[in-house]
């Protein structure tokens, strides 16, 4: 293999490894916005429960 | 489902529980400017976050060894980049010549054509005569013209 070709082969084994961070990367901060996400729909939930109470109470 | 379309509690709780699966709850320590610092607990998948940081030491060291092969091997690559780079660069200097052959053609043309317009007395035919042909860049966004090495004298 010429010297070129395997300087290729490097900077593609490079970029791969780039993309499997950057994959890894948005996969961690999704499965993160996923707990955010439902955690706060539960917050919503109650709150929107307390509120409906109060409502009932006539508060 | 509840009957008004929105989820139940169980249901809220129940994804909150599989969102959180395979997850540890780790403090985050926040630091805004002069303020105390806030500490709020983050889930955190540590699987997750050890595949990370392994793709992360793979790479630097990807990097590291292409910084070593190209820098080990640098006079044998650019002697096996050179006859091609000496090939290109001889086709640019090849077409420019052609260019400029063209536009002395084209202007001793131009020339012949308005004399004789003029000698036949139909000065209104001059603007039949085809534009210089590399009016055209004008037209094109500075951006798109061929990059010049070094950056174009006004820049």
């Amino acid at each position: 293999m010429s010297q070129v070709a395997e300087l290729q082969r490097r900077r593609a084994v490079l970029a791969r490894q780039r993309e499997r961070v950057r994959e890894l990367d948005a996969a961690r901060a999704e499965a993160a916005r996923r707990v955010e996400r439902a955690e706060a729909a539960l917050v919503d939930f109650h709150r929107e429960r307390e509120r409906e109470a109060g409502e009932q109470r006539g508060e | 489902m509840a009957s008004d379309g929105r989820p139940t509690e169980e249901e809220l709780i129940a994804e909150l529980e599989a969102a959180r699966s395979g997850m540890v709850m780790r403090p985050l320590v926040k630091v805004f400017g002069e303020a105390p610092p806030e500490v709020e607990l983050r889930a955190t998948d540590p699987v997750a976050e050890a595949e990370l940081e392994g793709a992360r030491e793979a790479l630097e060291e990807r990097e590291r060894e292409l910084r070593e092969f190209a820098s080990a091997n640098l006079t044998a690559l650019v002697e096996e980049m050179k006859p091609r780079a000496r090939e290109g660069v001889e086709r640019m200097r090849a077409w420019l010549r052609l260019l400029q052959e063209s536009r002395g053609e084209y202007e001793q043309m131009r020339r012949e054509s308005t004399a004789l317009l003029n000698d036949a007395g139909r000065e209104d035919l001059l603007m039949s005569i085809p534009d210089h042909p590399l009016r055209a860049l004008a037209d094109v966004p500075r951006e798109l013209l061929l990059p010049i090495p070094g950056g174009a004298p006004d820049d």
